[in-house]
């Protein structure tokens, strides 16, 4: 961290004026170094070509900072990945932070280093941005904004109207480390091992799926709010289908297991950032795993189920001990149901 | 009886027809009208309608006013007349008398018979080799055998129900033709001759060939031997075993993954039910009677009953062999039967052939199929009497119960959802009220279809498309019931109602009882959960009426929920939220004592359930702090407190302390009963003193709101000791209102739904 004469952050710091550029010049330009960002210019101007994606996502996660990463690599990875999920190579993004009055400047750094090693991992460059800063009471430490393009890959077809009968669902890795992560820290809970947030650029498997077998990938999904369940219900709503899938094949780590239990969750709807769906054609399923499995971060790669003819619009579990259950969409939070 | 000479009868003729509504169909009434028409020389004829009965008679009019009585007097106890309209109309010159089949589609106001057990008369014909019949695990009449299960539309001719696909024998044809014969007319008339089949088959779908008869010799010698065998019942198929070999119960526990859920045993006949429990004179008649229901009964100790049957509970869901099938199979049988719903946990009762090979696979080692299909699934239904007071509490409302027990006077046609856990719903046609049987827990995919499927049914059955004016769900946002209802209400473009959970749990009651009176009534309305006005999960709850408008005036002190769901599966965590007491620690780890008491202290959710009451007290006094099944912890309490009563009469007890700054105050409620715990004071005795207490809540509460009118509902009235307590303690001062046709859990949600809409709602 760059010596400074300052070390928490204030309102000035947002001003525009002359702390705003104390602030930006003192490091984050140094930091997030490349040549369209040196411009320092209203907005980066460059040139694409082709097809191209364009993605935008806010991060308000508290606490910012969490087992497994704090919300700077969320919120390069959260963009990078919305971007891969369509099928593109990220390239550019926007980063906007919107700063509570009396963050430390210390833990303003260490966001910034991971946003930039996430940055450099996921190989896309931070080219636009901006701050502010709001009152003591009127944030949360700190919220940011990326947004983000990218090149669609040549070979990629991903559609929702793909999606067809006998398809297979699968799943990258095993699920709601992330959501677990952050409650736990949220609410003070112990666990024999800690829990640690999955939060991971997936675009580089992602580049490998496609370039490896293309048309026959239908959907990308990655699992984030809502969880696994929730994307699964928007899919069987948006393609008009149904789904199915089999809770023995649902890879959840022993210890979130545990959590989840503990705190009366289900692990299907608990939020994941670095987990994602692919949709597929039956005949490449396997493939898909086998490859997924070589790769850190998929090693529990997984066909977790598949689309079916039936039962439109429905996600069905079935579950371990035999009977089948729905799968509803979350609307709010997890109310108890029992009488 | 009276007898007229048939000339007089046939002279100065006109013509009557006499419309019946009601149960009148599948019961043998046309063939007894015919009969009675015959002995009296009248003519014309007798109809199945879609309304019911339509009889045309060319007589006078003193004749047709004794017909009418003889109708009465001689069929009053096997049906169930509504209306019975008498209109004279144009003379048709008809020179005999006879039954016409005449099939229209209307818009039905005939009630549906439910399925019968099997008459005296069956059952001697069963076990009389002289008898054409013995033998026949099918054998009925018109006065017994399957009805609502095998009906496919009204009206209940053969042609309309599973059974159209039976041909008749001649000989089955000569006594459905001969008016003196006992099957005269009857519409579910076959013999072994013409009628179904069973087949058999082994665990590997290999179909084993043996005759009608060896079938159910094997069958019976294999149960001996302490296999397990899926047999297809009435309602659905049975997964059936030897209920005195531990090895074979504990075995269908482990196969069925129930562990501790108690399971219903089938006994030969009520002989029999003695020589294992304690069943009194009220209770066998309620396992004698025609719907033949399952009966929680008090085991007898020191009998051969396989401890696995119900662990830790020491009574027993008795009943009866109620099919002629059953009563061939347990007649060779030494001992009783476990009979339990063959279905995969959490799944509705399965009902057809290929899904019970299936599904069942790898649960039973023998599989019996008849070729008659199920129209209709229906589990077993469940009642209990309570043991001082006999008051009966209807656990499980399904086969053998009749869907219209219940009335409420509508103009509209509307529909009511119900609840999710314990669903049914309630079709009112604009004529009648149509409550569904149980239909299971709709979390269950299967259980939604089957919801879907009777829904369905009903609506072809009873009203014309797109009559329904209003869908009334659950205000719970996330019940299937309630996304269905809102599905259902846009696509047909109908106004949807939302109610409160347990405002329409005291409307049930209320409605129950056709209570019009602007008295003051209050509602004491107690289960486990449902969804609060205020986004609570309440449970504990009391409502005022006068009759037109309903408000919450009391309800338990709000606790904490800890961890959603799991809260009413540990019960240690109702007890953590009620107390912090370092006596609860040896019930957690640890880490888990550490986490539980975060979660409790963030939690954003507020709960007054009694259900989680009941379930904190059975985990402080010991009982268990696990359940493995719902309302597990409230049956060990009750038991627990029965036992006390059992001993030492039923003199008042003192009470609990409750009452804090004008709240019930379960807080502390709870600390009186940890210094009764230290005082080394009995589980036994605290049961009962938490029970005495609930009592004394209820009287105070009364007392409070100058109510001398008290309604009961909710699943926490499935409480016999409690029934009985509030009966022995309140009936001298109060008017207490119970179920009396419906369950008082969440299957009387939906009536509740449709009684809040006619007494309490002013738009309508
Ligand atoms: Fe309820
Ligand atoms: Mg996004
Ligand atoms: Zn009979
Ligand atoms: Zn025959």
């Amino acid at each position: 961290m760059p010596k400074l004469d300052f070390d928490v952050i204030t309102l000035g710091h947002g001003s525009g004026g002359v702390l705003t550029n104390k602030l930006l010049k003192s490091g984050v330009f140094d930091l997030l170094k490349n040549p369209l960002l040196d411009t320092h210019h209203d907005g980066a101007v460059f040139e694409l070509n082709g097809k191209t994606a364009f993605s935008t996502d806010s991060y308000v996660i508290s606490p910012i900072f969490f087992p497994g990463g704090n919300i700077g690599e969320l919120a390069i990875n959260g963009t990078v990945n919305d971007l891969a999920m369509c099928g593109a190579q990220p390239k550019y993004l926007s980063l906007s932070f919107i700063i509570e009055e009396g963050l430390k400047m210390t833990e303003f750094w260490e966001v910034l280093v991971s946003i930039k090693k996430a940055a450099d991992t996921a190989g896309v460059q931070i080219v636009t941005g901006d701050t502010k800063v709001v009152e003591k009471g009127k944030g949360d430490k700190l919220f940011i904004n990326t947004a983000g393009v990218g090149q669609l890959m040549s070979k990629a077809n991903i559609d929702m109207n793909q999606v067809k009968p006998g398809d297979k669902v699968i799943v990258s890795d095993s699920i709601a480390n992330h959501g677990i992560a952050v409650m736990s820290i949220r609410e003070g809970l112990e666990f024999e091992t800690s829990i640690l947030s999955d939060t991971r650029p997936l675009n580089g498997i992602v580049g490998k799926l496609i370039e490896e077998f293309g048309y026959d990938i239908h959907l990308l999904r990655d699992a984030t709010r809502g969880g696994v369940a929730s994307v699964l219900n928007e899919i069987a709503q948006d393609a008009q289908v149904g789904i199915e899938i089999l809770q023995k094949h649902t890879p959840v780590d022993p210890e979130v297991e545990g959590a989840c239990e503990m705190l009366g969750l289900d692990p299907l709807y608990v939020a994941n950032e670095g987990v994602f769906m692919i949709i597929a054609d039956a005949q490449i399923a396997d493939d898909i795993v086998q490859m997924l499995r070589t790769f850190e971060g998929s090693k529990k790669a997984t066909i977790l189920g598949e689309i079916v003819e039936g039962h439109k619009r429905q996600v069905i579990l079935q579950s371990a001990i035999g009977g089948k259950r729905v799968l509803n969409m979350l609307v709010g939070e997890q109310l108890p149901r029992i009488c | 009886m009276i007898s007229y000479p048939p000339e007089i009868l046939t002279k100065n003729c006109t013509a009557y027809e006499l419309n019946i509504s009601g149960m009148v169909q599948g019961v043998g009434f046309r063939p007894f009208v015919y009969k009675l028409a015959y002995e009296w020389g009248l003519t014309g004829y007798v109809k199945n309608t879609t309304e019911g009965v339509c009889i045309y008679l060319q007589t006078d009019p003193i004749t047709i006013d004794t017909f009418i009585e003889q109708i009465r007097f001689h069929f009053g106890e096997h049906i169930f007349i509504r209306e019975l309209a008498v209109t004279k109309v144009k003379n048709l010159n008809l020179n005999d008398f006879s039954i016409h089949h005449d099939l229209k589609l209307a818009p039905a106001k005939v009630s549906i018979t439910p399925d019968l057990a099997t008459c005296e008369d069956c059952l001697q014909e069963l076990f009389d080799s002289q008898n054409r019949r013995s033998n026949y695990g099918y054998n009925s009449c018109t006065l017994c055998g399957p009805r609502y299960s095998i009906l496919n539309s009204l009206p209940f001719d053969r042609e309309n129900t599973m059974m159209a696909d039976f041909g008749l024998c001649p000989s089955c044809q000569q006594e459905y033709e001969n008016s003196r014969d006992r099957r005269f007319f009857a519409q579910t008339i076959s013999c072994s001759e013409c009628g179904i089949r069973h087949q058999l088959f082994d665990q590997h779908d290999q179909e084993i060939n043996l005759t009608q008869s060896e079938i159910i010799g094997f069958a019976a010698k294999r149960i001996s031997e302490g296999k397990i065998l899926c047999i297809k019942a009435i309602g659905g198929f049975h997964l059936v075993a030897d209920a005195t070999n531990h090895k074979a119960i504990k075995e269908l526990r482990e196969r069925k993954n129930r562990p501790s859920r108690p399971f219903a045993v089938m006994f030969r006949n009520s002989s029999q039910v003695r020589e294992y429990t304690e069943a009194s004179l009220a209770e066998l008649e309620e396992l004698q009677s025609e719907k033949a229901p399952i009966v929680i009964v008090k085991q007898k100790s020191g009998t051969n009953l396989a401890n696995a049957v119900g662990p830790g509970i020491n009574s027993v869901g008795a009943f009866l062999a109620y099919n002629p099938f059953y009563h061939l199979l347990l007649d060779q049988l030494a001992h009783p039967v476990v009979a339990t719903s063959a279905n995969l946990s959490g799944e509705p009762i399965i009902y057809k052939n290929d899904k019970a090979q299936e599904d069942l696979r790898g649960i039973y080692d023998y599989l019996v199929t008849n070729n008659r299909p199920i129209s209709i699934p229906q589990d077993d239904s469940v009642i209990r009497l309570s043991p001082r007071h006999n008051k009966k509490i209807i656990l499980r409302r399904s086969r053998g119960f009749r869907l219209d027990e219940t009335s409420l006077k509508l103009k509209k046609p509307v529909l009511c959802m119900g609840s999710d856990l314990k669903s049914t719903f309630t079709l009112q046609t604009g004529h009648q009220t149509f409550i569904s049987q149980y239909l299971g827990d709709l979390e269950s995919f299967q259980s939604q279809e089957n919801f879907n499927l009777v829904l369905t049914q009903f609506r072809k059955l009873f009203i014309r498309d797109g009559q329904i004016k209003s869908v009334l769900t659950d205000a719970h946002p996330l019940f299937y019931s309630s996304s269905l209802g809102k599905r259902i209400a846009d696509d047909e473009h109908l106004s949807i109602i939302p109610i409160q959970h347990h405002i329409a749990h005291f409307a049930a009651v209320f409605g129950e009882h056709s209570s019009s009176s602007s008295q003051r009534s209050l509602g004491v309305v107690w289960d486990g959960t449902g969804y609060g006005d205020d986004g609570q999960i309440w449970g504990g709850e009391f409502f005022l009426s006068d009759g037109s408008s309903l408000k919450r005036v009391a309800h338990l002190e709000y606790f904490r929920v800890i961890s959603g769901n799991r809260m009413s599966k540990e019960t240690r965590l109702s007890a953590l939220s009620l107390t912090e007491s370092n006596e609860l620690k040896p019930k957690f780890t640890e880490r888990e004592w550490n986490n539980y008491r975060k979660l409790k202290a963030a939690s954003q959710t507020c709960t007054s359930s009694m259900g989680r009451v009941f379930d904190a007290i059975a985990s402080i006094i010991g009982l268990t702090d696990h359940q493995t099944f719902e309302g597990e912890a409230a049956m060990l309490l009750e038991q627990k407190a029965q036992s006390y009563f059992d001993v030492n009469g039923y003199a008042p007890l003192p009470y609990y302390t409750f009452e804090k700054d004008e709240k019930i105050d379960v807080y502390s409620m709870v600390e009186s009963i940890f210094k009764d715990l230290n005082l080394d004071i009995n589980p036994e005795e605290i049961a009962a003193r938490f029970h005495e207490t609930l009592v004394k809540i209820i009287e105070k509460m009364a007392q409070k709101y100058h109510s001398d009118d008290i309604y009961f509902s909710g699943g926490v009235f499935q409480n016999a000791l409690l029934v009985d307590l509030i009966i022995e303690r309140l009936s001298g001062s109060y008017s207490l209102y119970f179920h009396e046709k419906l369950s008082p859990n969440d299957e009387n949600i939906s009536f509740g739904q449709l009684s809040y809409f006619k007494n309490f709602n002013p738009c309508v």
